[in-house]
């Protein structure tokens, strides 16, 4: 039996391709998950459903991979929480509903991929979304993942305490952050509407589900790819313990950062030396597999609240936040400051996502000039990849990272926040007394912000470290594509959701129309 | 994308098949069903899950549940007529009698022309599909899918125990394995449910087959029509979440059931001209047989009050269903009458059952609308013999002979059905009886197998269908005459023995 399409990976870019190549009745697709699938609303368990409780609460579910990476030499091991189950990342995360700055497409442009300018992304922007609040130019009305911001009759004490701190910092007021010219502070779009985690699953998965040219295949983890000469033609997978081969005429890897560069490593695409030296036969030296690892590092500045100040689980955790840039840098809106309405201490620290510490800044580095990388460290499907995030090797993200600390302790102090901050957490003063003692602080407790990326990136074949053309295409090979986070030839200024959906429908369209 | 066979139906026989092709690799196998699907036993709804409901009380949920409607006499009032519609089909919503065909049965199916069908030729099939947890012997399986026990004598109801004991004292034969190939007289019949739980061809089946990458299961999906190119049937239109779609395959088996394939059958073209012609269906062969030959087990109630002190079934014990099989006085047909008894507990009437196990008469199965949402009108034509309604006659007396028995005191009470009015004659006895008489749930036989010879054959002993090519049925309705046996065994054990057919390109 052989499909038109395999797509591996039913996540935030899987879920998508998969349901706009089914479109189309004659083209028949199977659809791989390594996790679970949850056919309906009511089937979803809870942690899954509803977004209110973030990241924390999926830190250590079935429903996450659960690697875990090197951040710094001086940081205990982070845990790196990656979706497992229809939906992937989008079923798990925090719900962030933000593009990137027009500028990050536009560079993506520059650098060989022409079809990305930020001109050429927005429709698929807008075709993927239900914009609740904006109808204009750059926003869709009927797109499958629904978005909102909380309107101010919801903002609680300490978002609007937030978004006075910053107006008084001298930030610009910014209704709605999808606005490509936006910068400043305000409501953050969000894709939970009435609490709902509008994840890949809930938004495409059911509009397509039912087709029966559309096969999803829950509970099935890819081995690898095999070739025929250069031509990628069938997926090895297990399921339930058992081991099947399975052919197609096109591959789509949409197994997300981690995912896609580990299943190209173990089919023989990578890094000749590396997969030498794990006992993996080359089909295809691809020096730049895994390598180019970018996310958002993230620093947490958190305060002990007033005992009048309640803390309630239930309430949303996130409703604002500040996108600027740094002093010095010629990168707009290369910092992001998240408003934590409810802070809890890291699960790999004891923490539980329902006891609160009190509320926190997010403070993160959302252009990274640094990278990292991802290896293999075996030759097993099971073992989980090396991921070495690799933070703060360069100056620049270091000291982009100290001014950031002290402006939000900076926010922190203003009056805005007389009836709910009762004392500063952390960063503690010694920290602040110098450089060297941020810096020592900032390497130890820096941390993860979910966006893993870039670690097959696309670019022309004239760039050696390119893995992919801009059409997700495997330089070198026929029948394989890479679609999702990891062929962003560098991350995104923004929570990197709502960009890997863009790359579902833009390759996806790629596919159906060259 | 082309499958190399799409099964319609996952019921007692679609299940088997589809678990059974699948174990090739090399073969990619759709299974199609029109109701839900459970995936693991933690999911399956409890009317599914457990075996308490008897025939009688039946799963009537209408998501796991055709509901059809039948006409059982001319006398009779509508008669319902559950078939399972969720995966395991009927195996899923039924009683749970796992009880074998009897030998003379195929010999019967053998001297209408089907060679391949004697009972030496299916014992290892039976053997295959079953683990018996009581026997174990060169006629019983100890490693198959589907689990089979026996509620011990011992621990019999004692409305049970009057009913073993009675059969006893009244000189049947005591015959602790019904599946037994000599096997007559009164015992514990064999059930499908260890532990309560219906172990259906989902759960026994499916189970092992479902992670396959060749398998692909589609629930709530119901099949439309097969498509031919000229007379060789390519693929099924299906509709799926309120759309329509096409899928291909290079054989199409229908597992619908002997209503669901006759009627999808007529749908597509195939079967009698002119009822085709008459609702304006294309004609892609004309096969007389397609809906004929409809055959069931009938049977009719009798019921007293049960007494005051006598316990109903805990749940957990369920339905225990000792069952009395013998041959009618003047019959030369073996194990032609079937006698269960039951305490229904909604009113406390002790209700025994007797059935005709190999009733002569037969009814037919129409199309009625081109409408594949509107189900074919079912006529089952009850006792039309006066043979039928002789045995059924006696059958009802000899309920009441059993009753009266010694055995029986303190248990039971006041008959309550027939009375006394429908005992004073043959003629009072027969309009009771053709006012009572209803279906035991084995409609069978409405697409025949048999040999080329015979013009109301519909398909061959492998089960294609004859006139046409890459169609097969496999199921209840392509049995030649109904089993002397509840026809859920015979039916998986056909499923198992086609499945080898194919595999071995037959």
């Amino acid at each position: 039996m052989k499909y038109d399409y395999i797509v591996i990976g039913a996540g935030s870019a899987g879920a998508i391709i998969a349901t706009r190549l089914t479109e189309d009745p004659t083209k028949s697709v199977l659809l791989l998950e390594a996790g679970p699938d949850y056919a309906d609303m009511e089937s979803l368990p809870d942690e899954v459903r509803y977004g209110n409780a973030i990241a924390t609460s999926i830190m250590t579910s079935d429903h996450n991979w659960q690697f875990t990476g090197r951040a710094t030499d001086e940081a205990e091991p982070m845990l790196v929480p990656r979706g497992k189950i229809t939906g992937g990342s989008s079923a798990i995360n925090a719900q962030i509903f933000l593009r990137g700055d027009p500028g990050d497409y536009d560079n993506w442009a520059e650098w060989g991929n022409d079809r990305w300018s930020f001109e050429k992304s927005l429709p698929f922007f807008r075709k993927l979304e239900t914009d609740t609040n904006y109808s204009d130019d750059f926003h869709g009305t009927d797109g499958p993942i629904i978005a909102h911001r909380f309107q101010p009759d919801a903002w609680l004490d300490s978002s609007k305490a937030f978004y006075q701190a910053c107006l008084d910092y001298g930030f610009q007021d910014t209704p709605d952050h999808n606005n490509p010219d936006s910068t400043g502070v305000g409501p953050l779009p969000l894709n939970n509407p009435n609490g709902i985690r509008w994840s890949t699953n809930i938004g495409y998965l059911s509009l397509s589900r039912h087709r029966l040219n559309l096969t999803m295949r829950p509970d099935c983890v890819v081995h690898r790819i095999e070739f025929d000469g250069n031509r990628a033609t069938s997926v090895v997978v297990e399921s339930d313990g058992e081991v099947f081969k399975v052919e197609a005429k096109e591959i789509i890897l949409s197994a997300g950062a981690v995912g896609s560069p580990q299943i190209l490593m173990l089919s023989g695409v990578g890094p000749a030396d590396h997969l030498s030296e794990i006992g993996i036969p080359v089909v295809k030296d691809a020096p730049g597999v895994g390598q180019n690892l970018r996310d958002h590092p993230l620093a947490y500045i958190s305060w002990k609240t007033k005992p009048d100040h309640k803390l309630d689980h239930n309430n949303p955790r996130l409703q604002f936040a500040l996108r600027y840039t740094a002093e010095g840098s010629e990168f707009k809106n290369d910092m992001i400051v998240y408003m934590n309405t409810f802070a809890t201490e890291r699960v790999n620290r004891g923490g539980n996502h329902m006891d609160p510490t009190g509320i926190r800044m997010i403070l993160g580095l959302d252009l990274e000039v640094g990278s990292g990388e991802l290896k293999l460290e075996s030759s097993d499907p099971h073992a989980e990849p090396i991921l070495d995030y690799n933070y703060f090797e360069e100056e620049f993200d270091l000291s982009r990272m100290r001014e950031g600390v002290r402006m939000c302790v900076t926010l922190g102090e203003n009056e805005s926040w007389n009836d709910i901050i009762e004392s500063r957490i952390d960063p503690p003063d010694d920290a602040l007394e110098s450089d060297d003692a941020l810096t020592d602080w900032l390497k130890r407790e820096v941390t993860t912000g979910h966006h893993i990326s870039c670690t097959a990136k696309m670019g022309p074949a004239t760039d050696p470290m390119a893995v992919v053309s801009q059409t997700g295409k495997v330089h070198g090979l026929e029948g394989l594509r890479v679609a999702d986070a990891s062929i962003m030839p560098d991350c995104v200024r923004s929570n990197i959701n709502v960009t890997v959906m863009m790359i579902g429908e833009r390759i996806a369209d790629m596919v159906i129309h060259g | 994308m082309k499958y190399t066979h799409i099964v319609v139906g996952a019921g007692s026989a679609g299940a088997t098949l589809a678990t059974r092709l699948s174990e090739d690799p090399e073969r990619s196998v759709l299974l199609l069903e029109a109701g839900p699907d459970y995936p693991d036993l933690e999911t399956m709804p409890v009317d599914l899950k457990f075996g308490w409901g008897t025939g009688a009380d039946f799963v009537v949920e209408d998501e796991h549940n055709w509901k059809y409607t039948a006409k059982s006499t001319a006398q009779g009032t509508t008669m319902d007529v559950p078939r399972g519609k969720v995966t395991g089909g009927t195996s899923a919503i039924n009683g749970q009698v796992f009880l074998r065909a009897i030998p003379e049965d195929f010999e019967h199916w053998v001297s209408m022309g089907n060679d391949e069908w004697s009972y030496e030729q299916v014992l290892p099939y039976y053997r295959k599909l079953e683990s018996d947890t009581d026997f174990s012997d060169d006629f019983h399986g100890t490693e198959g899918p589907i689990i089979v026990r026996r509620h011990p004598l011992d621990e019999l109801q004692p409305d049970q125990a009057a009913f073993y004991n009675a059969c006893v004292a009244a000189g049947y034969a005591e015959n602790p394995d019904h599946n037994h190939p000599d096997a007559t007289g009164v015992g514990p019949y064999p059930l499908n449910n260890p532990e309560g739980i219906r172990w259906s061809t989902a759960i026994g089946f499916l189970s092992m087959a479902r992670h396959r990458i060749n398998l692909t299961i589609r629930p709530n999906c119901t099949t439309l029509r097969v498509l031919f190119d000229d007379i060789r049937a390519t693929g099924v239109e299906v509709e799926s979440g309120g759309e329509r779609f096409v899928v291909n395959g290079d054989e199409i088996i229908l597992s619908a059931g002997p209503i669901g394939s006759p009627h999808l059958l007529m749908l597509s073209g195939i079967g009698p001209a002119d009822q085709l012609a008459k609702h304006g269906i294309s004609l892609v062969k004309n096969v007389p047989g397609v809906g004929q030959n409809l055959r069931d087990h009938p049977t009719v109630h009798v019921s007293w009050r049960a007494q005051p002190d006598v316990p109903p079934p805990p749940q957990e014990v369920g339905p225990q269903k000792v069952a009395l099989r013998y041959t009618a006085p003047g019959s030369d047909i073996k194990n032609d009458m079937i006698k269960v008894m039951r305490f229904r507990k909604i009113d406390r009437l002790l209700v025994m059952s007797v059935g005709l196990y190999l009733a002569l008469g037969k009814g037919e199965l129409k199309l009625q609308s081109p409408d594949p949402d509107v189900q074919p009108s079912l006529d089952y034509n009850y006792l039309q013999e006066p043979e039928d309604r002789r045995r059924l006659r006696e059958g009802v007396r000899l309920c009441l002979e059993l009753v009266d028995m010694k055995e029986f005191e303190g248990v039971v009470g006041e008959r309550i059905n027939p009375d006394d009015a429908a005992l004073a004659s043959d003629n009072a006895l027969d309009e009771w009886l053709m006012r009572s008489v209803s279906t035991m749930h084995h409609i069978s036989c409405t697409a025949k197998m048999g040999p080329d010879s015979d013009p109301m054959a519909v398909v061959d002993q492998h089960g294609r269908v004859k006139g046409v090519q890459s169609l097969r049925v496999v199921d209840g309705s392509i049995m030649p005459d109904c089993t002397r046996a509840n026809t859920n065994v015979p039916i998986m054990m056909m499923a198992e023995r086609i499945a080898d057919f194919i595999k071995a390109g037959e």
